[in-house]
């Protein structure tokens, strides 16, 4: 599931940047899911961002990431760290295959190799983030309709929440809350309670503003409420539908850097 | 004394009143009373030493583990794997448990030609004969859990549970327990691990109290009986130490503090020791009465002639248990003063209560306590004998042993692992053994080396010294199983190199990258060794159980390899773990002791020279207390027995207990010689009389702390039987060296002085 980081974490970003526009009344859970699915429509993205990683006491490690994202019959991903000097160029690859499977890659400068990623860690960190990987796929949307099941908690004119529930055993959590706007099928908040029914993380999405269209927010906080730490991306410079040279997502260019 | 006698004579019945509302109050408290037997309780509040574990504790996500351990013919099968998984899995959900690690959830690096996979090492439980073949190949060749998850011969296997440092212990042992038994298991399974032994200590302890406090009660009773051959010597005396054992438990529970493993001693002790009071006033009033008093004249004459002797015994006794409160172990020092407060709580009930009680009873019917004794009179007249022909002898011989004692004492070495609480043979032991044999231990030292720099362990050079740390860490006795960033990154570089073993070896540049790498991971093993500044790494290892001497030796030896490695200005360094802590208790059990012992003797003499009114006399009745004390020391020095929390505590309780022999030995023969006996009379009367009442006494005392050898604490039995001889050597002591003392005291005196001192001659 590894493989399918890149994609999801970018995917991500774009669907919390991005609207339906659609006004709908009598929509079930499921509806609405569609709603914020198919606000998903830049073909491309470049992405600047900065990862900020705070522990419990405080203390913050940062990371700048570039991103770049092609749709097409199949997906493809590429995230490469530039900074902190010790960790840049490092970069992951990943090639949607059939089946919402993926193939991934890791390039590490010290090792002047690529290396295949195999194996599975639907419900680990990803890079020592309090992102999980199923964080990542409940935002992506890529495959979350096969994930999960919505229901409509409450709504008001502003906006609803909803109620996620995995329907994939693998996903370890007991249940998801989601709130969407109305306005623009935007989810502002999410929050994720862990198998024994207690709230786990909460996701938070501020700065939505609109770029070349697409609402987008420029600021995601994912707070792990169990351990007392966060991560902050921060959105930086964003480009949608720039055609991407398909060279950028080969393993060769991979290992150039 | 006047003014508790007329202030009994004229309250008695408020007396008993206000008695029982008291007990009824403390009793009220004393339900609520709790034990508590964590080996961190034993330190003063804010030591160091237990600040740096919880400390550490808190920021590695606790340093206490529980170990549940499968032994079986074969422990690489299908069935047991299956039995291992579901273990895991079950204890991962209990509350309080922070992380499981066993050989079916543990995450491995590993790689094949230009592919890498972190994931599982047992993704699946193998079911062919081959593939279980194929696991236990590679399982043999993996250091990171061969030794810790795996023993070495494939017959055991561990499942280790991390206590986040807020877990309820107690309730998380109980579940694992359950856990362990609704599995039903095939193999022979085995729980340790410190919060084990700390509940497994505190349910024995239940235990213990419940059979030996009755026990303890029925023994004194029946020693009542035999001494006085009337209800009231029995019932009376028991009634006044019930009522003070209660007292104390409920200012126990009262004050928030709660019973710990030496207080199983402290009903035992209450019950024997303050029974005391009530045998030498009751023995007076008996005597009294014979000797033609009525009832009303037999109890004031009880109170002003016995009751002195009686408040200076239970002080002198009160401050024994009091100098206890000089230890730097808070569970010795909450324990020798309430069980100062007990003894305090009898010795006041003793004066007050019990002759209000009388003054509201019959005339007793018959006065057999005071009836002639033929075998105690003889016992009695052979000492006077013995004393008289043979005091220089006494005394040399006496010394003789002294020296003897005082030779042996620096053979006596401290005790303070936690095993040696529990009984050979019994599960835990059981346990602790094969944790010894076939995973090098469960505890584990902890080793945070501080950079004082950020990313500053990405510096190769550091982490090479790290790997030559450990290397030589693992050659120290007691020591196995060393773990680090290390050996993850040695794992990750084979891995990234096509699982090559030529690279598992640590990686010469780019460790940020690496450590990247290491964080995706589903386990947060990364996390275990390094901090998130990447500042510090932790070095575990795991430490075998054995003595405290072998502890301490290890302990050296690590610090001496710390300071050899990391000994320069450039790195801060914590060592703690609970080895650490435990090596900390046997420091402090000797400095203890001596404090204790010391301060104790001092009291006993200064207490007796203010009331005898004479340094000579307090020296006179500190003696054989002081005699007593070498003996006990010189019987632990020639038998081995380990000083630890009990044993530590028996010099200061003979102190506390036995002087009183010689105070009433002592009083009784002034009182004697102030009615015009001469020293030889004065002793004689002394002998007979007061060797009765310490006669009663002493049987009581000795008898009660030979209960303690129905204990189930190993510590305890060795305290009961110590403590034992220790009170029979100390009514001797008053009984024979006392009498010889005073004998070869007149005796110099008469040689070193001028002819016309008559007093000390005799007549």
């Amino acid at each position: 599931m590894r493989r399918k980081m890149i994609s999801l974490i970018l995917m991500s970003v774009l669907i919390l940047g991005l609207i339906g526009g659609v006004s709908a009344q009598d929509l079930t859970g499921d509806d609405i899911l569609d709603r914020v699915e198919a606000a998903i429509d830049a073909d491309s993205s470049e992405i600047k961002l900065k990862m900020q990683l705070y522990n419990e006491a405080g203390s913050m490690r940062e990371r700048e990431l570039k991103a770049y994202t092609q749709d097409g019959e199949y997906d493809k991903a590429l995230i490469r760290f530039l900074a902190p000097a010790s960790v840049e160029g490092t970069a992951f690859l990943s090639h949607e295959k059939n089946n919402n499977d993926e193939d991934m890659y890791l390039y590490m400068p010290v090792l002047g190799n690529v290396r295949r990623i195999a194996g599975s860690q639907k419900n680990g960190s990803f890079v020592g983030t309090d992102f999980s990987y199923n964080d990542l796929s409940i935002l992506g949307g890529g495959n979350y309709k096969e994930d999960y099941k919505a229901t409509i908690l409450e709504s008001n004119k502003n906006e609803y929440l909803l109620k996620l529930i995995p329907t994939d055993k693998e996903i370890e959590y007991k249940f998801v809350k989601m709130w969407v706007k109305r306005s623009n099928w935007f989810p502002t908040k999410l929050e994720f309670y862990d198998t024994s029914g207690d709230l786990h993380k909460v996701l938070i999405n501020e700065g939505v503003k609109q770029i070349a269209g697409y609402w987008t927010a420029s600021e995601l906080t994912m707070k792990n409420v169990q351990k007392g730490s966060k991560t902050v991306l921060r959105l930086d410079e964003i480009t949608y539908d720039k055609p991407i040279s398909e060279r950028i997502f080969t393993t060769r260019y991979l290992r150039r850097y | 004394m006047k003014f508790i006698k007329s202030f009994v004579q004229k309250y008695a019945k408020g007396i008993i009143i206000m008695t029982i509302l008291l007990t009824v109050f403390f009793a009220y408290q004393a339900i609520g009373v709790k034990i508590n037997t964590d080996m961190k309780k034993m330190f003063p509040d804010g030591d160091p030493v237990v600040e740096t574990f919880d400390k550490i504790s808190d920021r590695y996500g606790g340093s206490e583990y529980i170990v549940l351990m499968l032994k079986d013919r074969d422990i690489m099968d299908k069935e047991t794997l299956q039995h291992i998984d579901y273990l895991t899995k079950k204890l991962e959900g209990i509350k309080g448990i922070n992380k499981v690690r066993s050989i079916t959830n543990i995450e491995e690096i590993r790689g094949k030609g230009f592919t890498i996979e972190i994931g599982e090492f047992i993704k699946e439980i193998p079911k062919t004969k081959r593939e279980i073949q194929s696991l236990k190949e590679d399982v043999l060749t993996k250091d990171r859990y061969l030794g810790t998850l795996v023993a070495q011969d494939l017959e055991a296997a561990t499942i280790i549970s991390q206590l986040s440092p807020e877990a309820n212990q107690k309730k998380v042992v109980s579940k694992v327990q359950k856990i362990r038994k609704e599995a039903e298991l095939t193999e022979e399974s085995y729980l340790t691990g410190s919060p084990v032994l700390t509940k497994a200590m505190a349910d024995n302890m239940k235990n213990d109290i419940i059979k030996l406090f009755p026990f303890v009660s029925i023994m004194v009773m029946l020693i009542l009986f035999d001494s006085f051959h009337s209800w009231r010597g029995v019932v009376l005396p028991i009634i006044v130490v019930l009522f003070s054992v209660i007292w104390t438990i409920g200012l126990i529970a009262w004050l928030g503090k709660s019973l710990s493993i030496v207080s199983t001693v402290l009903p035992v002790l209450l019950v024997s020791v303050g029974s005391a009071y009530a045998i030498h006033f009751l023995t007076r009033f008996y005597e009294d009465q014979k000797e033609g008093l009525n009832k009303k004249e037999a109890i004031i004459e009880s109170i002003l002639k016995v009751g002195m002797a009686i408040v200076m015994a239970g002080i002198t006794t009160i401050a024994g248990f009091s100098s206890l409160g000089l230890s730097d172990l808070t569970i010795i020092k909450d324990f020798g003063l309430f069980t100062a407060f007990g003894v305090f709580a009898a010795l006041i009930m003793s004066i007050t209560f019990l002759p209000a009680t009388l003054f509201l009873l019959k005339k007793p019917k018959h006065l057999r306590a005071a009836e002639d004794r033929k075998l105690l009179d003889k016992l009695c007249s052979n000492i006077s004998k013995l004393v008289n022909r043979h005091a220089i002898l006494i005394i040399i011989g006496v010394i003789i042993i002294c020296l003897l004692s005082l030779w042996v004492v620096p053979q006596i070495k401290p005790e303070t692992n936690y095993i040696t609480f529990f009984q050979q043979g019994s599960e835990i032991r059981k346990a602790d053994t094969l944790v010894n044999t076939k995973f090098g231990g469960s505890e584990s030292l902890e080793i945070i080396v501080d950079t004082k720099k950020r990313n500053g362990i990405e510096n190769p050079n550091f982490l090479k010294k790290v790997k030559s740390f450990q290397t030589e860490l693992e050659e120290i006795d007691l020591l196995s199983n060393s773990m680090s960033v290390v050996d993850l990154l040695e794992e990750e570089n084979q891995a990234l190199n096509q699982g090559d073993e030529k690279f598992e070896r640590l990686p010469g540049r780019g460790i940020a990258q690496y450590l990247l790498l290491l964080s995706s991971d589903d386990d947060d093993l990364l996390s275990d060794f390094i901090d998130f500044d990447h500042q510090e790494v932790r070095i575990r290892v795991m430490v075998a159980s054995a003595s405290s001497q072998q502890t301490k030796l290890m302990i050296q030896k690590v610090r001496g390899l710390i300071d050899d490695k990391f000994g320069n200005k450039s790195y801060d360094i914590t060592l703690t773990g609970t080895p650490v802590l435990s090596n900390r208790l046997t420091d402090m059990i000797i400095s203890s002791q001596i404090k204790s012992l010391l301060s104790s003797i001092l009291l006993a003499f200064i207490i007796t020279s203010i009331l005898l009114k004479s340094p000579l006399k307090g020296f006179a009745c500190s003696f054989p207390i002081a005699v007593t004390v070498l003996i006990n020391f010189g019987l632990m020095g020639w038998t081995s027995v380990p000083l630890n929390v009990a044993t530590s505590m028996i010099a200061s309780i003979a102190v506390g207990v036995g002087v009183d022999y010689s105070i009433h030995f002592y009083t009784r023969y002034q009182e004697e010689r102030e009615k015009g006996a001469n020293l030889k009379e004065a002793l004689e009367i002394a002998i007979k009389t007061i060797g009765r009442a310490n006669y009663f006494n002493a049987t009581a005392v000795t008898a009660g702390f030979l209960v303690l050898l129905f204990s189930s604490f190993p510590p305890l039995k060795t305290f009961g039987l110590l403590t034992s001889i220790t009170m029979l050597v100390s009514f001797l002591g008053a009984m024979v060296v006392l009498p010889s003392l005073i004998i070869v005291g007149a005796k110099i005196s008469d040689v070193m002085s001028s002819e016309d001192d008559i007093s000390l001659r005799g007549r």
